[in-house]
């Protein structure tokens, strides 16, 4: 009886090793850029980040519920296009991501200007209380490089736990977790 | 600005272990978004359901953002005097609005949108009586207001205005005929950055095109940043023996683009 059990048990294991490896997403071919991803901004993402470690949906809300988190969403703000006839009806809908974020716009474009630069730090410096070994995780949307370069530039500022969300603010969505309207930070800030 | 900052933090900390409980529900947002979008653009007039009036055929998942296939199939009685699409939770939502004329045969019309978020779609047809009948549907794509239109602006001005007419049934003189017209114009919607000079194009765009056969109006329609570049529309008109479809285009350039294509043309 026991032994039936047991080689039951083994198969089961087996079966769900296999089911796993089936399962695994394939893993990115894009390599990291040197410094941080000039090219367009929605595109391919590489599966790593020197420096920081990636995040899955499951592992952040286990990190949410730990607390002392500091979740930064660098989803671009709609840009008020120049050239709308008058009369055109521009409303852009309000920005949700994940509850408890602080919307940072633009930080993670490819190239940002020095003093750009100096104000995202100060920003997270602020945000961390200037402890470099508070987590930090950023995100925005799939296959968009705002969050790994925003990380990057996190990373590269000396923080030691920085967590990149790649599956963004849609992943968090399509798992069930409900999103908040968000406001965003800096948007008068010097570019 | 330390103080927002610090604000932020402070509420977002006390929001996380509660993060379900004050997230307003998606459900209460989108119908709170669509009372703010038919408010804009329908004022106080009343929408009925238009499930018996139209059908909205939209893809659930879209491939390209950028390129959304959409299709709206009028199947009332009533003769139908307009069509508006709206995309919801676009910046710029109002994606077209058709008038249609004497000489349409508004049964179907198909064209192609950009999509920025997961959003509703919603498709109201305005009969000749003024009554206004309103269907939606749910998209899943992203990112499609950004998405540069090529490689470079200059190379994607080429050809500008160029148009073509495909005709996607028999042509039988006194029967409805569809045609898919094609117009060449990159629509840049202002939204997208110059990968080299890190600027914004500035919006230009078809906003106006009239489509007359024989002299009488087929359809007027309005477009706007929501459709996509290379506009595609597909309808039905009810060709005579011989004659032409005229094509006026306008962008907000105010250059006019026109073409007068033969029905039945060499290749129908």
């Amino acid at each position: 009886m026991n032994a039936r059990i047991e080689r039951s048990r083994r198969y089961l294991l087996l079966l769900l090793l296999m089911s796993a490896v089936a399962l695994a997403p394939a893993r990115s071919q894009v390599p990291e850029p040197q410094a941080y991803w000039l090219g367009p901004i929605h595109g391919p993402v590489p599966a790593t980040i020197t420096g920081g470690s990636v995040v899955g949906t499951a592992q952040l809300v286990h990190l949410l519920a730990r607390g002392g988190v500091v979740l930064i969403d660098v989803a671009e703000a709609p840009h008020h296009p120049s050239g709308l006839p008058p009369g055109t009806l521009w409303l852009p809908p309000p920005h949700r991501d994940i509850p408890g974020s602080i919307w940072i716009p633009d930080v993670g474009r490819g190239a940002i200007s020095p003093q750009f630069a100096d104000w995202y730090q100060a920003r997270l410096a602020e945000l961390t209380g200037g402890k470099r070994d508070t987590p930090v995780v950023v995100y925005c949307h799939p296959n968009c490089w705002m969050s790994w370069n925003a990380a990057k530039r996190a990373i590269n500022d000396g923080y030691r736990s920085v967590f990149w969300y790649p599956d963004g603010v849609e992943g968090w969505q399509k798992a069930g977790h409900a999103t908040a309207i968000a406001h965003a930070l800096g948007l008068d800030a010097p570019r | 600005m330390r103080k927002v900052v610090l604000a932020a933090l402070l509420f977002g900390a006390a929001l996380l272990p509660l993060a379900s409980a004050h997230a307003d529900s998606d459900a209460a947002a989108r119908a709170q978004r669509w009372d703010l979008l038919r408010q804009s653009i329908f004022g106080n007039r009343s929408l009925h359901n238009g499930q018996n009036v139209l059908t909205l055929q939209a893809p659930y998942r879209a491939e390209d953002a950028a390129l959304v296939p959409m299709a709206v199939v009028m199947k009332g009685r009533m003769p139908v005097k307009g069509l508006y699409l709206v995309i919801d939770d676009n910046p710029s939502p109002l994606a077209a609005h058709f008038t249609f004329g004497p000489d349409a045969d508004p049964h179907e019309i198909r064209l192609r949108v950009r999509v920025n978020d997961y959003t509703e779609v919603h498709a109201v047809a305005e009969m000749q009586d003024g009554t206004l009948y309103s269907v939606e549907d749910f998209v899943k794509a992203a990112g499609g207001c950004s998405a540069p239109v090529g490689t470079s602006d200059a190379q994607a001005l080429l050809g500008i205005g160029e148009m073509k007419l495909r005709m996607l049934g028999a042509y039988v003189p006194g029967q409805p005929l569809q045609v898919k017209l094609l117009i060449r114009h990159p629509d840049f919607n202002g939204m997208q950055m110059n990968q080299l000079t890190r600027l914004y194009t500035p919006a230009r765009f078809i906003n106006s095109t009239d489509v007359t056969y024989n002299g009488t109006q087929v359809f007027h329609v309005e477009t706007g940043i929501s459709l996509s570049s290379n506009p595609a529309i597909t309808f039905d008109f009810v060709p005579k023996a011989s004659g032409g479809l005229n094509v006026v285009a306008r962008d907000t350039d105010n250059t006019v683009f026109s073409h007068t294509f033969d029905i039945p043309g060499p290749n129908s």
